[in-house]
């Protein structure tokens, strides 16, 4: 089956899945799922197809809410879209930094590449009420801003004189 | 019930806030507890740590209440708010993280107004242990940074907890703060004979990796002096590393924090691994 193919096949039974559990019980269940490796192929192009086979599944767990919740969908794109434009969350530090301001815990993945998936696929099961101010602050979320924090309570002592 | 522990030295400059908020988190992430940690220093260097300074300087900015709050909610006269009022336990708290497995850190912040608290201390170390016993039946660990002073605050947190733990530094003058804290515990236990208190442990803190001379000699007093009180003193030390640094600055849990080398990982798990068993977690 090519990519497409299969990603088409994905999109259907999710489809399927949706109609009959509905979008919560859907969402929950792949928010957890951990997507398998291809197993026969070898060894230097199975790292590729991996990190292509996470953002992919998380893609189309993503299609899967453009129906049922348009504006999570859009809320959630537009922050994975950032995401992978290197606009916010630069560093993996900073991804670790917004799960534990998000509540998620033990996100696998060293490198930027691996950890972007992982946390696009934790977002999917947050409640819509965490999850938009959570995407809010992400912009805030930076190694400057952290080292802004060796001053800024002395400049506020400073101004309260 | 939570279990209640104070981190209590005399001496300053020991890590005292560094192994608070560790400790906090370790529980947290890895043990998945539900979690209090008390700032009782005015420095606030705990609240800072936990909640970054820039979230901090917002709270106070919104007049967020703090411990300082909770010591003058009766008094007269105060700058910040009218005054007798009963605050809300709910009001002083301030959730830093939540997670889904229903474990979480919370945090009751201090700031520099909590030194006015010394300057008027009558019948105010009740204060903080009528606020904890509204709120321990929600956690299952409260820590509380104190600062190193014998005080009012002190004995307030002698009033909440169950044990104190005693950072050390292997250092000149280590063991200068223990004659004043056995003396403080012991004057504390005297005049509440119904009190549980004891030291659940002594820890070698930002310990020097290279065998120095004088941290040698200085190990060696502690460990004469801990003998002569009876203290115990964890086997795994915490040695120094910068990352500790960067994981207060970055208000991160060690084992999550960048470039921490996984020896020194290692190290505060081996230490945690000791010293949750000692107070029944």
């Amino acid at each position: 089956m090519t990519r497409a193919r299969n990603n088409q096949f994905l999109e259907d039974q999710l489809r399927l899945l949706v109609s009959h559990f509905g979008h919560e019980k859907v969402r929950f269940a792949l928010a957890r799922v951990v997507p398998s490796e291809p197993a026969e192929q070898p060894v230097a192009r199975r790292r590729v197809d991996r990190f292509a086979s996470h953002g992919e599944t998380v893609d189309v767990a993503l299609a899967s809410i453009k129906q049922a919740d348009p504006s999570r969908y859009d809320a959630l794109q537009s922050f994975a879209q950032r995401l992978r434009r290197r606009e916010i969350l630069l560093e993996p530090q900073d991804i670790r930094h917004f799960c534990q301001e998000a509540g998620i815990k033990g996100l696998q993945g060293r490198s930027r590449r691996e950890l972007v998936p992982a946390l696009l696929r934790s977002m999917l099961g947050l409640p819509t009420e965490r999850l938009l101010p959570l995407i809010a602050r992400a912009a805030d979320i930076s190694e400057t801003s952290r080292r802004q924090g060796f001053s800024i309570l002395t400049d506020r002592l400073l101004k309260d004189g | 019930m939570a279990v209640c522990v104070s981190l209590i030295n005399m001496k300053g400059g020991v890590g005292k806030t560094t192994l608070a908020t560790q400790i906090a988190w370790h529980a947290t992430v890895e043990l998945g507890k539900k979690v209090l940690l008390i700032d009782l220093d005015p420095q606030a260097n705990a609240s800072q740590s936990v909640m970054s300074p820039q979230e901090y300087v917002s709270y106070l900015d919104k007049n967020g209440l703090t411990v300082a709050d909770l010591f003058e909610q009766f008094t007269p006269t105060t700058v910040t708010a009218g005054t007798p009022r009963n605050i809300k336990p709910a009001n002083v708290i301030h959730t830093r993280v939540e997670y889904d497995d229903g474990s979480r850190l919370d945090l009751v912040p201090s700031r520099l107004e909590l030194s006015w608290t010394l300057r008027n201390p009558t019948n105010k170390e009740t204060l903080l242990p009528r606020f904890v016993a509204k709120v321990e039946s929600q956690y299952d660990l409260i820590i509380i940074d104190c600062s190193p002073t014998d005080s009012i605050l002190t004995d307030a947190a002698y009033h909440c907890s169950r044990y104190v733990l005693v950072p050390i530094r292997a250092e000149f003058m280590a063991s200068i703060g223990f004659p004043l804290l056995e003396k403080s515990i012991r004057a504390f236990l005297m005049r509440h004979e119904e009190k549980m208190l004891e030291i659940c442990g002594l820890v070698f803190n930002d310990y020097a990796r290279e065998g120095k001379r004088e941290n040698e000699l200085a190990e060696q007093d502690v460990r004469q002096k801990a003998k002569q009180y009876g203290w115990y003193i964890f086997e795994n030390d915490i040695p120094h590393s910068d990352s500790y640094f960067r994981a207060a600055r970055d208000g991160m849990p060690i084992q999550s924090t960048k470039g921490t080398h996984t020896k020194v990982k290692g190290e505060f798990q081996a230490f945690a691994d000791e010293f949750f068993p000692r107070i029944g977690i």
